[in-house]
């Protein structure tokens, strides 16, 4: 089984890549000029974990761990046909962390985030969030588990076109049914953050590939949610808006504390932003190491 | 706003174009369902009112093994027809009354005969006087505190045998009367087809041979004068009934005493008495139907004739539904029948437009519902989703139907439409919309359309959110 990295304590020299820097002289502009730390609103904090800024202790020290996987497989078709997709796969990924699940094409990470995101259940083994086994939960509390817990970003950023860009970012929110108002005040501090809040109002099919992964980004934060996972947030991006994508996964990560799981088959990226780097191949976790990232926010 | 209505809402606004067309199919056909419904079921009010009103009530009661053609003036007398009528009172606490009836033949104007149904009316205790009251519209009803009487019998002649000359050498034989010189006309009311397709008026005195046997061989030759005239709304039985009091149709059919007085010897005219409990029908009025048996008329009426042939075995009975399919067939029931028909195999090809339509948004949207699941949609909220477009198709669809049905109803009560008989006589064009029919109107639109979208619902609800991802990406 891959143990969870320890943390790494010893100074690192941070660069900041050209572009974050456009985008902090940016996001410098606005009125709230200091950290633009969301505040998660009264009704979110009855039912979600409080994520603080920063990596988090438990009460022995360890940091808590956020999902776990123990000996997860997941097998499709029969007999001779059986492909392992994921094959016996263990794996901690902990409160606070900025992780990448790096492998070529068809190596199973995809199938990996599925199953710590609870969208498929495994074959063999189990899934465990926050503590919780989700193989005794039932679909219908998956779902909710899920939506209060979970954000996801996706490649093709999922952004529902004849919804206004603030509407997409609330929708989770309203599928788990919090009040509107906090809703949208929330919504409004998460574009602000992912630097879209100037196009709130306009339908998610006139935004740009850059633009609509912002949108994402704040959509997967709105919940407040616990981990967030990131399948090739980048693949449909130009270098620019990648870097872009990506200092901004890596910023929300820092201020809010939230674990951001991304899955990448581009090692430069995971080299450069992350401060974990899982290597998966042909189902098989071959590699759990510390990285040193090379930006900084 | 609920995340179902939202996306819904964004569905609907995307497929406003198709909706729409749907909504409009649907709805026109509820306004051609509901335009049919309420026309027919206000014939078949006319109709039914009519032949309750003048001939049968909601049920009549005639002499054992009796065709309903029997009604029509040729009917065997019942010698205790006040008792039956007193007993099927008692048994069933339905209102009854006697009636005597005659067929006839008439001169009018010198320049052609035509035939008559006589019903006699029990002026005391008939329970369609009221509805027969409503229909006049000229003169009067009859007067209760009037002696309509002549107190005696025609002047009888016997034909004696009649022989032929050829093949049949037995003819038969006839028995008539003729009116006494001084007597007084019998007053009848006429219908208003008769009034106009010959021209009678107020006041007009007709002679009338009319048949008092069931034979058809006795004949009283009576004079009957038009003291009222009226519009039943069914120009086919306005032109066939009239209208006088029981008493005097007893009287010349002779339902009743010769006392022995001999008022004129020479015409051989005996001094009569009527018998009050001789008749020929014993009709039948019930309460007013609850809105359960308004659903289905036909049964309840065949549900009454049943316990009226229970509370008087032995006895032929007729529903007024009987008689409406005896005169016209079971065409009304047919247009029923159509109707409901037609209805149903366009709403059935409307649900299968709204099943395909949701099926291709299902498999366009399939990235939608993936993500929908991804951030917490349970499979109910997607089924919901679904549903909430069918509901809105189905309402929208219903209120459209209605709206336009009421306005074509308005439009062609102001226009003034009607139909014009042979008689000469017009019935206006008017709509009765039943429970049902509204009920159906918008209720069945709702459930075809609930239930055509509730398959593609299922479909999208139960995908799993990463097959639906998978599916999403590969569809792009």
């Amino acid at each position: 089984m891959a143990e969870s990295p320890q943390v790494v304590k010893k100074a690192v020299k941070i660069v900041v890549p050209p572009v974050m820097q456009q985008n902090q002289a940016k996001a410098a502009e606005p009125s709230n000029p200091e950290k633009p730390q969301t505040i998660a609103p009264a009704s979110y904090q009855k039912t979600k974990v409080v994520i603080s800024s920063g990596p988090t202790t438990g009460n022995n020290g360890q940091k808590e761990t956020v999902v776990e996987l123990q000996g997860v497989s997941k097998i499709y078709g029969q007999y001779e046909n059986k492909v392992y997709a994921l094959n016996n796969a263990s794996l901690k990924v902990l409160k606070g962390e900025f992780a990448a699940i790096l492998g070529p094409s068809g190596s199973g990470k995809s199938t990996m985030l599925h199953m710590m995101g609870c969208l498929d259940r495994p074959t063999s083994g189990k899934v465990i969030i926050n503590g919780r086994d989700m193989a005794a939960v039932t679909g219908a509390e998956v779902a909710t588990f899920r939506g209060r817990n979970m954000g996801f970003v996706f490649q093709s950023y999922n952004i529902i076109p004849r919804l206004t860009v603030m509407e997409n970012v609330m929708l989770p929110g309203i599928i788990a049914g919090y009040p509107r108002a906090e809703l949208e005040a929330r919504a409004k501090d998460l574009l602000k953050e992912t630097g879209i809040l100037h196009r709130a109002d306009h339908k998610g099919v006139h935004l740009s590939g850059g633009e609509q992964q912002r949108v994402a980004i704040a959509r997967a934060f709105i919940n407040n949610p616990t981990i967030i996972f990131a399948d090739e947030p980048t693949g449909a991006l130009d270098t620019k808006s990648s870097d872009e994508i990506m200092g901004i996964l890596k910023k929300m990560n820092e201020q809010h504390g939230v674990t951001v799981v991304i899955i990448t088959h581009n090692p430069k990226q995971a080299t450069d932003y992350v401060r974990r780097i899982i290597r998966i191949k042909d189902g098989q976790i071959v590699g759990d190491e510390v990285n040193v990232p090379k930006y900084a926010v | 706003m609920s995340v179902v209505s939202m996306m819904a809402r964004g569905e609907i606004k995307d497929h406003k174009n198709i909706y729409a067309v749907i909504i409009i199919v649907i709805g026109l056909t509820m306004t051609s369902f509901m335009l049919a419904n309420a026309y027919q079921q206000y014939m078949m009010q006319v109709v039914s009112d009519t032949t309750k009103t003048l001939l049968t009530s909601d049920v009549c009661v005639l002499a054992d093994k009796q065709s309903i053609r029997s009604m029509y003036g040729t009917c065997p007398q019942l010698d205790n027809a006040q008792e039956i009528a007193d007993e099927i009172a008692a048994k069933t606490g339905y209102k009854t009354a006697v009636r005597i009836s005659g067929a006839g033949t008439y001169n009018y104007n010198n320049s052609g005969y035509d035939g008559a149904l006589l019903q006699g009316i029990d002026l005391k205790c008939d329970p369609e006087i009221e509805k027969i009251k409503s229909y006049i519209i000229e003169g009067t009803w009859f007067d209760e505190n009037v002696d309509y009487l002549n107190h005696h019998k025609g002047f009888k002649v016997d034909s004696g045998t009649i022989v032929g000359n050829y093949s049949i050498p037995y003819v038969g034989s006839v028995s008539y009367e003729q009116p006494n010189p001084n007597d007084k006309p019998y007053p009848i009311i006429m219908g208003k087809a008769t009034a106009d397709n010959h021209k009678i008026k107020l006041g007009t005195v007709l002679g009338m041979p009319v048949t008092v046997s069931s034979q058809g061989t006795s004949i009283a030759s009576i004079n009957v004068q038009v003291i009222g005239i009226y519009n039943s709304g069914l120009p086919a039985l306005d032109g066939l009934v009239w209208f006088m009091p029981a008493d005097c149709v007893r009287e010349f059919k002779g339902y009743g005493n010769q006392t022995g007085t001999a008022l004129d010897t020479f015409i051989n005219a005996y001094s009569f008495e009527v018998n009050k409990n001789i008749g020929d029908v014993i009709i039948v009025k019930t309460p007013e139907s609850n809105a359960i048996e308004k659903l289905d008329p036909i049964s309840h009426a065949n549900s009454i004739g049943s316990k009226v042939s229970d509370a008087v075995p032995g006895y032929t009975v007729y529903t007024w539904h009987d008689l409406i399919v005896y005169a016209s067939g079971t065409m009304q029931d047919t247009i029923t029948v159509m109707l409901w028909g037609t209805m149903a195999v366009t709403l059935i090809l409307a649900g299968f437009a709204i099943k395909y339509v949701m099926d291709s948004i299902v498999m366009r949207k399939t990235r939608e519902i993936g993500s929908l699941k991804a951030f917490g949609a349970r499979d109910r909220t997607v089924l919901n989703i679904f549903l909430w477009q069918g509901a809105f198709i189905g309402v929208s669809s219903g209120i459209l139907g209605i709206v336009l049905a009421i306005v074509v109803m308005n439009l062609v009560s102001w226009y003034g439409l009607s139909i014009g008989f042979v008689g000469g006589t017009q019935l206006k064009i008017d709509f009765v919309i039943t429970e049902l029919t509204l009920f159906a109107s918008f209720a069945v639109p709702i459930g075809v359309s609930l239930i055509a979208a509730s398959i593609p619902a299922k479909r999208a609800a139960k995908l799993s959110p990463v097959e639906a991802l998978r599916v999403g990406e590969l569809a792009l």
